[in-house]
């Protein structure tokens, strides 16, 4: 058959396929008459075409690797004695150190995926020196590794003998408890590699082996990222994608928010079988959350729940926002100030030793966005989740914004890279906002340097105008600017007594937040950060004595959180800070009738408040709630005082001072303490307003030597320091009520020194010159009156 | 995430040709080497599995900028297959029993011996060369369609209607 006949064949055949299948056959008989060949030629295609599934047309993905390379007898000084497992990765051999310096037996890692030349075999060397240094019970120890001369890149590594976990867990029976206690230690050991910045990029269960002598061995750590540091833009990656993030599905580099979410995975696989149990649920859903910033901050945070599931209590995924949950880290190793100074310090150093490597990587630029990335995830690390969880430690202002500073200061070297991006120039930005916020803020944990924080953000607003500027007013720009405005605000208000320019400022926020509510209407932080403008420029008003001029904001307040409510459906994670919000405004909507219609008039709205925090108390339990659902009380209590209600204001204190007793078995933060002796204060004015002077008496000195001691501890606290004349003041009309006019005056006299003394040091809010002064100095006119010294 | 794309990345050959996917050939003997040595009487691969170890190896080095895994794959696919039929020949000629070299239909079940399948796809070649690279990439480049329709600028349709009538001709030729 000539070759003319085989290409008209092969034509004809092609028509044919092409061809209306009730004509085809037709077709072709006319266009072969008188050619029997090219017919034959024809049909024998066809009967070819039946059997095409042999070859099929779509090529399977990319195979397994290549398993009949023999394996080389030796590698380095160690000899390859059998084949113990294989996976995408490559295949495993027990190797023993054979050199005669010593004998060990060894797991040896040869990787398909090889032939680093030149510079990436330069970089596999460096990732290999870091992995090495990583030394934990719970991770199998890296030992040596190298290129052997046939081009494959091998690790050597402990042996471990022992069943992946899920094999372990299903053989042995384990029961859910067991297999969470497993989970624990695991979670453990991956904290302590990120704390030195390594992450494992490649959780999965077989990663994770059970060994019968040392119990749980991370295998691999480190593995994945240092192959996947090979710069390759289209071949597989290491990780597997059952287990990997989405963000790592997509290709960025891994990050430990990744190691979090494989965790999360692993749990899921290892507790399928058992009943669904709710606060397990929340526990992988929380790992596993699509954001990384909805995930827990750390593994220690998901270990700490773990262990809250072991021991019965309710699982912070459940019932806590993520700021707190991030707390948990500091909170776990939180037995004194001394230990979580330990740890968040070597956070501060893995930080140093991290940037020093990104700087030093910088030629090996692939490795180096790795780093970059790494670098630049526990630096935001340090400046938020750290810094927010300390501020529930007494003491740690100072650590705080030492923290905050630091954090920031890396992410600024970060920045000044040639290409940083945009959204490292806006964090930090939001970097110097944050330090200022920990400054300057008049809560009851700042520093109280207002200067300082004035400082910062003077640097960090017009770095927030210039990128919304150059964003054309991006909604995340905007929205940081809103929220540096209103920090600004508070603090030239408080501290500065300026409330002129703080409504100014205030007024700002609103109108940068505003326009993101419109143009996003689900965007929970545009509605955050609009409603902390309105409810800020409300206190000021309340703070200034202008009640009139609160509804205004107020309401808009309570629009914005009407709004919210409808377009944002609570979730767990913010359903503590809404009610907080909410129960704060109910309170300034008390006060406002309190002081512009009358006391009892007042009453309904601060016990909608008590209503609003102990609700939420209920469902999501909080330190933070417990705190405001105390201050309410206390709110009621007084209004019943003030309306000689006597019982019921001595009944409504005591409820309250319970709940902030509560809370400080929660925690023993400074505002828990701070809420206790406020509270055991107006329990001693209520007994005395029931005429019980001696115990009166006897409880007020015991909660002013508190406070006192609460404000040397903390020299830094403004609020702490402020409370020792502020409680000072009942103590003396006690005295006077009791009829001991003359001990009374002293003590008027000691608040009036204690007053001059902070206003020397630190100024005196409005509120306190207004109304707290103005009072004092009624009561020492009394004492002038009738003569009685007051010094 | 990519910090700083584009940088080092400038200097791509914007034309890279096969003469410069010549400079690979040693290193794809390599491979193919690698992938052959075997002691077993019988060797099963698939050419795809190759070329995909090729791709990662070859695009790591530093020497050519490639465009992309496709492009890379479909330029390489004959470097290739000359690199891996030299590797079995010169295995052949030194072993002198002549191990069969099997070659695994990516995907499929059939098995059949690479040099017969070569040859077959050789005499394609010689009678219509249109029809046969559409084989040469799908076999020996593992691309998809839309993929081989792309590098050879023609529509997805006739790719695949070219892709039947080789296979046929491939499957009959076999046969005999």
């Amino acid at each position: 058959m000539g070759d003319d006949t085989q290409l008209a064949a092969l034509d004809l055949f092609e028509a044919w396929l092409e061809a209306p299948a009730d004509r085809r056959d037709h077709d072709l008989a006319a266009q072969t008459r008188d050619q029997p060949g090219l017919l034959a030629a024809v049909q024998r295609l066809i009967r070819a075409e039946t059997r095409a599934g042999m070859l099929p047309t779509e090529p399977p993905e990319p195979g397994e690797p290549i398993a009949e390379t023999p394996p080389p007898e030796r590698v380095g000084v160690y000899r390859l004695i059998r084949l113990i497992g294989s996976g995408g990765m490559g295949l495993v051999y027990r190797g023993e150190r054979d050199d005669g310096v010593y004998t060990r037996t060894v797991a040896v890692k040869l990787i398909r995926r090889s032939l680093f030349s030149g510079r990436a075999a330069a970089q596999f060397a460096e990732e290999r020196q870091i992995l090495a240094k990583l030394r934990h019970p719970h991770i199998a120890q890296l030992f040596d590794g190298g290129v052997t001369p046939d081009g494959e890149s091998y690790i050597v590594m402990e042996l471990i003998a022992g069943l992946a976990i899920t094999d372990h867990c299903d053989g042995h029976g384990l029961d859910r408890r067991e297999r969470m206690r497993l989970m624990r230690d695991v979670c453990d050991a991956v904290q302590f590699a990120h704390q030195q910045l390594i992450v494992h990029a490649d959780i999965k269960p077989s990663n994770i082996v059970i060994d019968d002598d040392y119990g749980v061995k991370l295998l691999d750590f480190g593995i994945a990222r240092m192959i996947d540091a090979v710069p390759d833009a289209d071949a597989p990656r290491a990780q597997t994608p059952a287990f990997a993030s989405p963000q790592q599905a997509a290709g960025a580099a891994p990050t430990p928010a990744d190691d979090i979410f494989a965790l999360g995975r692993v749990i899921d696989a290892l507790t399928l079988e058992a009943p669904v149990n709710r606060e397990l649920a929340a526990v992988i859903a929380c790992a596993t959350a699509p954001l990384p910033q909805d995930r827990y901050g750390t593994a220690s945070a998901l270990s700490a729940d773990i262990e809250r599931w072991l021991q019965g209590q309710p699982v912070r995924a459940l019932h806590a926002s993520r700021r707190r949950t991030a707390a948990m880290f500091v909170r776990r190793h939180w037995l004194g100030v001394g230990v979580a100074t330990v740890a968040v310090l070597a956070l501060v150093a893995a930080v140093v030793i991290s940037t020093t490597l990104y700087l030093r990587a910088e030629a090996a630029r692939r490795q180096s966005e790795a780093r970059f990335a790494e670098v630049r995830q526990l630096s935001g690390y340090l400046l938020t989740d750290v810094t927010d969880a300390l501020q529930h430690f007494p003491g740690t202002s100072a650590l705080r914004h030492d923290l905050a500073d630091r954090g920031r200061s890396y992410l600024e070297t970060l920045s000044r890279v040639p290409g940083a991006p945009l959204d490292m120039r806006l964090e930090v930005a939001r970097g110097y906002a944050t330090t200022a916020d920990i400054l300057g803020q008049p809560g009851l944990q700042s520093l109280g340097n207002p200067r300082a924080a004035k400082r910062d953000l003077a640097i960090a607003e017009p770095r927030l105008r210039q990128l919304l500027a150059e964003t054309h007013g991006r909604a995340d720009v905007a929205l940081a600017l809103a929220q540096a405005l209103t920090t600004h605000a508070a603090i030239v208000h408080v501290t500065d007594n300026n409330p002129r320019l703080g409504a100014q400022l205030f007024e700002q926020a609103c109108a940068l937040a505003s326009p993101v509510v419109v143009a996003e209407p689900r965007n929970a932080a545009a509605y955050t950060a609009q409603f902390r403008c309105r409810l800020g420029l409300a206190s000021l008003y309340d703070y200034e004595g202008r009640y009139a001029d609160i509804v205004p904001p107020l309401d808009a307040a309570f629009a914005t959180l009407r709004a919210f409510d409808a377009a944002v459906p609570v979730t767990p994670n913010d359903a503590v800070d809404r009610a907080m919000g909410r129960g704060n405004a109910l309170i300034l909507r008390g006060d406002t009738q309190y002081y512009t219609v009358s006391k009892a008039s007042s009453l309904p709205w601060y016990r909608a408040a008590v209503a609003t925090f102990a609700d939420a108390q209920a469902k999501y339990p909080d330190g933070r709630l417990l705190e405001r659902l105390a201050w309410a009380d206390y709110n009621v209590g007084s209004v019943f005082g003030e309306l000689n209600q006597s019982r019921e204001y001595l009944e409504m204190i005591e409820k309250g001072l319970a709940t902030a007793n509560l809370m400080l078995t929660f925690e023993k933060s400074p505002r828990a303490w701070r809420m206790v002796t406020m509270l055991r204060m107006q329990r001693a004015v209520a007994l005395g307003s029931v005429r019980r002077f001696p115990e009166a008496i006897k409880e007020a000195e015991a909660a002013i030597q508190t406070i006192r001691s609460l404000a040397q501890r903390r020299p830094d606290d403004f609020e702490a320091a402020r409370a020792v004349p502020v409680d000072l003041r009942p103590v003396g009309e006690l005295y006077w009520k009791a009829g001991q006019h003359a001990k009374a005056c002293r003590v008027f006299g000691q608040v009036r020194e204690e007053w001059r003394l902070l206003a020397s040091k630190r100024g005196v809010t409005g509120f306190d010159s207004v109304d707290e002064l103005k009072f004092l100095q009624r009561l020492l006119d009394r004492c002038t009156a009738e003569r009685l010294p007051t010094a | 995430m990519v910090v700083a794309d584009g940088k080092d990345r400038a200097v791509a050959v914007p034309a890279a040709n096969e003469a410069l996917l010549a400079l690979c050939y040693g290193e794809l003997r390599n491979i193919a080497r690698r992938v052959l040595r075997s002691d077993g009487a019988q060797l099963q691969l698939q050419p795809t599995d190759l070329a995909h170890e090729a791709a990662v190896r070859i695009m790591h080095l530093d020497r050519i900028e490639w465009q992309g895994r496709t492009h890379f794959l479909a330029m390489s696919a004959r470097v290739m297959r000359q690199a891996l039929l030299d590797e079995v020949r010169h295995r052949k000629a030194a072993k002198r029993q002549q191990p069969e070299v099997l070659t695994l239909w990516p995907g499929g079940e059939a098995a059949v011996p690479l040099d017969l399948f070569d040859d077959a796809l050789e005499r394609l070649f010689a009678l219509d060369a249109d029809r046969a690279r559409v084989v040469e990439l799908r076999f020996y480049a593992g691309l998809t369609m839309p993929e081989i329709a792309g590098t050879l600028d023609i529509s997805v349709s006739t790719a695949e209607r070219r892709w039947r009538t080789a296979r046929a001709w491939l499957i009959a030729a076999l046969d005999s």
